[in-house]
């Protein structure tokens, strides 16, 4: 069994559907990576998987253990993290208070859980321990991007989904967050990537490809480098122009 | 010589005494109305910060708490008059006002979330004006709620006043006021507190700030919501007894019209978003509704107008606020 199962999922805004049943899933441990052109509806996937858009139909299923009908704070608990689009730090708060946040629902597990997922955090991202008193929304778009990552973590998912890792990050540091999340993994958290950035075909075991609320590639990362497909996803093809 | 010096003295002497009680009386008058402003103010910013929407009918809990004491305390239930002891019937007072406000959240506020700002602030314009109508409905005009000393009905009957007055600056201060400002700069105090340092108040922060990631953390923004209205009904609930208690007349409305004005202008000159911000603000409302009472008599309304000049200096000088920053 899968630790992560969408099957034949549907969900979209308002009466407007944009996933039209999409199936995929993923095992333990791995990172898979979510490729698609504006619009394709990842976020929509990741936002679903996330309890911040009601399920239409279909079934999401984590370890085996069905989410529908959940609402955000209960599949935070149950062990998805999302770093949404967009980063969303808090930012009138500081660095460290939105860390704080982050194990929200851990509050049973007592600080001393939190001070260690933070300490874990510090180690990932140096950066955010020298800046810990600083308020969010000061921070450079990268460090958000840190921040953001730093915080879904402290809830101590079993899947973390990060929206976006390298928008408007410098090739430079776009590899340097791709390489924390790749020692994240390492460390026993599966992740799901949405990325427009091929940089992040080595870390990715998996790949799939979105194209207008479908998955029409689900494969390896190797066998998508190979392919070519994801060329003809982003640079077209003469079709696509009609 | 002697005698210049004993005319001067006789001379400067009343003058003192009433330069002293032009200063100290005010003081004493506008410090409490104005932390009155500063509490309605608070719940304000509150609701602000978790809504991004001023609530019109704020201090109409207030009046909803007085009301429900008064009935408490004087009330009747099938022609059979009852008298509940002056504390039970404040505190039904405040737990009928707050509850006010969390209908008002279930009902008004929460299927309203989605809209657009503007029809969540014409919402609680409504629920302003059917408070009022219900107000009208149970409420027989014109009876005033006894003061907290009361010989007869108060919660301290022992502290009569003539007797235990307090002076300041030749003005003789009374229990009720003490009682007042001590509750208020308490509140004020805790509300700030409550912000600053427990978990449910950083999370009132984070999802004002970004209600998205308030989720992807697990908060529920709903549950917030619920305890941002409760604790706002509460502020409002305490400001409206505390200004209706002994002094003025309860009828449908009144705290909305003896407060509200000056709890919007505390909350503008703290920046909106800054509840410490919004009780100094109170203040300063407070106290410069008072000297300008007392100094510019000769303009009749100064007092509204002095409000109104300092409100937009502030806004045209300093629009994030006398404070300055998000708290
Ligand atoms: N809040 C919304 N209301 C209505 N339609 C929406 C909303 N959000 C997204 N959509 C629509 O859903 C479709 C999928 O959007 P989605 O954000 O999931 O795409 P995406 O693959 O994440 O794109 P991008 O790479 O630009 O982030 C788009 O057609 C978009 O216009
Ligand atoms: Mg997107």
């Amino acid at each position: 069994m899968s630790l992560l199962e969408v099957e034949e999922l549907r969900t979209g805004y308002g009466a407007l559907p944009v996933l039209q049943g999409i199936s995929f899933s993923v095992e333990e441990g791995q990172t898979a990576v979510m490729f698609g052109l504006n619009g394709a509806g990842k976020t929509t996937t990741v936002n679903a998987l996330a309890g911040l858009l009601p399920i239409w139909s279909g079934d999401v299923r984590l370890d085996g253990k069905s989410l529908k009908g959940l609402d955000a704070p209960k599949i935070v608990a149950a062990g998805i993290g999302l770093s949404p689009e967009g980063r969303r730090v808090f930012p009138a708060l500081s660095v460290l208070t939105n860390l704080r946040l982050g194990a929200w629902t851990r509050k049973s597990a007592g600080r001393k859980q939190a001070d260690d997922t933070i300490a874990r955090v510090f180690e990932y991202f140096p950066r955010l321990e020298e800046r810990k008193d600083q308020l969010a929304g000061t921070m450079s778009g990268g460090e958000q991007q840190m921040l953001a990552i730093g915080r879904a973590i402290m809830s101590r998912p079993r899947i973390l989904m990060i929206d976006e890792a390298s928008l408007g990050l410098s090739p430079k540091l776009a590899q340097t967050v791709f390489q924390v999340v790749s020692q994240i993994n390492d460390d026993g958290t599966t992740v799901v990537i949405v990325e427009q950035n091929v940089g992040v075909l080595p870390y990715a075991d998996q790949a799939l490809i979105m194209e207008k609320g479908t998955i029409t590639y689900d494969g390896s990362g190797a066998d998508l480098e190979k392919s070519g497909d994801l060329r003809k996803t982003y640079l077209g093809d003469a079709s696509d122009l009609h | 010589m002697t005698l210049a010096a004993t005319t001067l003295a006789a001379g400067a002497a009343p003058l003192a005494l009433d330069v002293q009680l032009k200063i100290g009386q005010p003081f004493v008058v506008g410090l409490l109305q104005g932390s009155v402003y500063g509490l309605i103010g608070l719940g304000l910013v509150l609701l602000y910060k978790s809504n991004r929407i001023f609530n019109f009918a704020q201090a109409e809990f207030g009046t909803v708490a007085g009301i429900s004491a008064y009935l408490g305390l004087n009330g009747k239930l099938f022609h059979i008059p009852w008298h509940m002891p002056y504390a039970v019937a404040c505190i039904i007072g405040v737990a009928i006002g707050t509850l006010t406000a969390v209908l008002t959240e279930r009902l008004v506020v929460r299927p309203l979330f989605d809209r657009p700002k503007v029809i969540l602030v014409v919402g609680t314009v409504g629920v302003l004006l059917l408070l009022i109508a219900l107000e009208s409905l149970v409420f027989p005009e014109g009876k005033s709620l006894p003061a907290f000393n009361n010989p007869k009905q108060g919660v301290f009957r022992s502290l009569t006043d003539p007797a235990a007055r307090l002076g300041f600056a030749h003005y003789n201060l009374q229990w009720e006021q003490i009682l007042t400002l001590v509750t208020l700069v308490v509140l004020a105090l805790a509300t700030v507190a409550f912000f600053r340092y427990s978990r449910n108040g950083t999370a009132i922060l984070a999802v004002s700030q970004e209600p998205v990631a308030a989720q992807t953390v697990g908060i529920s923004v709903s549950r917030i919501s619920l305890i941002t209205w409760t604790l706002a009904g509460f502020l409002g609930s305490v400001a409206g007894i505390l200004v209706l208690a002994g002094s003025a007349v309860v009828s449908p409305g009144v705290v909305t019209g003896t407060t509200l004005v000056g709890g919007i202008t505390a909350a503008v000159l703290g920046g909106v978003t800054s509840l410490p911000g919004a009780f100094v603000g109170g203040l300063l409302v407070g106290l410069l509704q008072a000297y300008a009472g007392t100094f510019l008599t000769q303009f009749p309304g100064s007092e509204s107008v002095a409000v109104g000049v300092v409100l937009l200096l502030v806004l045209l000088v300093r629009p994030q606020g006398l404070l300055g920053r998000e708290a």
